[in-house]
């Protein structure tokens, strides 16, 4: 069973929910069933989640979708679903903070472009998935056989975690920030 | 000590919540004093607890209009912010960070300070049309400075407000970690 989790509130700002149902019906339609997708965080728009629902059904995937319908701190999370795949919008290149904080928690992130006019901007590293049909061809090869890919995607968690870390010249820019005018202290 | 205010709107589970929690100890870890101001929300939420033990000041009220308050002590305070924040936010705040744009229509004209920042943790993409729904009045301070987290963001607002509406100096600053750390 592959698992992919995606961590979000369901808000009008998060407007990508019903790609991970076409994806579902597309990964059935193509005779994959050993999945799930499970959407982690609180309801803080009815209408939207409705809409999620209504597709899943239109699209007879509703047995692969799943909701928590409650914001879930990541280590509190249950152990089979901790052992899924962490699905993270990016824009473009750009990864934010929920991604950061299941690498650090061992967890194993991969990554959806969200962007379509940023689709070449995307790291080329393993996990990343320019568009949705990358995503379906990941998903595909996960049901395969992960552990080649596994270990991959580990390598890029790793070096993407690393990049949020400043660097002296980042600290003394950022406290220019806070305090600006002063010197650095 | 140095105080800084960072204002939001709510401190639970999310992104924006994450940047204001390494704000902070970013702040700490280089001996500020953060205060943080949550406007129109009154929950307890996810950081504040966290906040507690940081020894962290949280504090809860509203500096837009006054209405429908239950309690006289919440309208109290209310009261009291409005007027630190118009009138003595520059004597007792080093600077001001708005984390997220949203907040602007409850912040740009109710805190008076010259060393503004205002986080914009969005990218046009998360919004209909690709249109930041901001107005462009809040952007027209030279004074302020708008803090992007991606190279993408800085793109977006230049080309949705232009530079004769956009007067206010951009910067970007990655997402980070490690803002407790001192070293």
């Amino acid at each position: 069973m592959i698992q992919i989790n995606l961590v979000a509130r369901i808000d009008d700002d998060k407007n990508s929910f019903l790609d991970l149902v076409y994806v579902a019906y597309k990964l059935k339609s193509a005779g994959i069933t050993d999945f799930k997708v499970l959407f982690i965080g609180g309801v803080h728009k009815q209408s939207i989640y409705q809409n999620i629902v209504h597709l899943a059904n239109l699209l007879d995937v509703e047995s692969h979708i799943g909701f928590t319908m409650k914001a879930i701190p990541l280590a509190q999370l249950p152990e089979d679903v901790k052992q899924g795949y962490f699905l993270n919008y990016t824009v473009g290149a750009f990864v934010g903070y929920s991604a950061i904080e299941s690498i650090d928690l061992g967890l194993r992130a991969i990554f959806l472009n969200g962007d379509k006019k940023l689709i070449g901007d995307m790291p080329k590293t393993a996990g990343m998935c320019p568009d949705l049909n990358s995503l379906i061809a990941l998903i595909t090869t996960l049901t395969q056989g992960k552990s080649a890919i596994d270990t991959k995607i580990d390598e890029s968690n790793s070096q993407l975690k690393k990049s949020y870390f400043l660097t002296a010249a980042e600290r003394s820019n950022l406290l220019s920030l806070l305090l600006p005018g002063n010197q650095p202290l | 000590m140095n105080k800084i205010l960072i204002v939001s709107n709510l401190l639970r589970i999310g992104g924006a919540e994450k940047l204001l929690y390494e704000v902070v100890g970013f702040a700490r870890a280089n001996n500020l004093e953060p205060v943080i101001l949550i406007l129109d929300s009154y929950d307890r939420e996810h950081y504040d607890p966290i906040y507690e033990q940081m020894n962290v000041k949280v504090v809860r009220t509203r500096i837009s209009l006054i209405k429908n308050f239950r309690s006289p002590m919440q309208m109290l305070q209310s009261v009291i912010w409005i007027i630190r924040l118009r009138y003595f936010a520059r004597k007792l705040y080093k600077s001001i960070h708005v984390i997220g744009l949203y907040n602007l229509d409850k912040v740009y004209h109710g805190i008076n300070h010259n060393r503004r920042f205002f986080w914009n943790v969005n990218n046009a993409i998360q919004f209909v049309d690709r249109k930041f729904p901001y107005s462009a009045e809040y952007f027209g301070n030279g004074n302020d400075t708008i803090v992007c987290i991606n190279k993408y963001q800085a793109t977006e607002m230049q080309s949705q407000y232009g530079l004769d509406l956009l007067k206010a100096k951009i910067t970007v600053f990655k997402l980070f970690l490690g803002g407790h750390d001192t070293n």
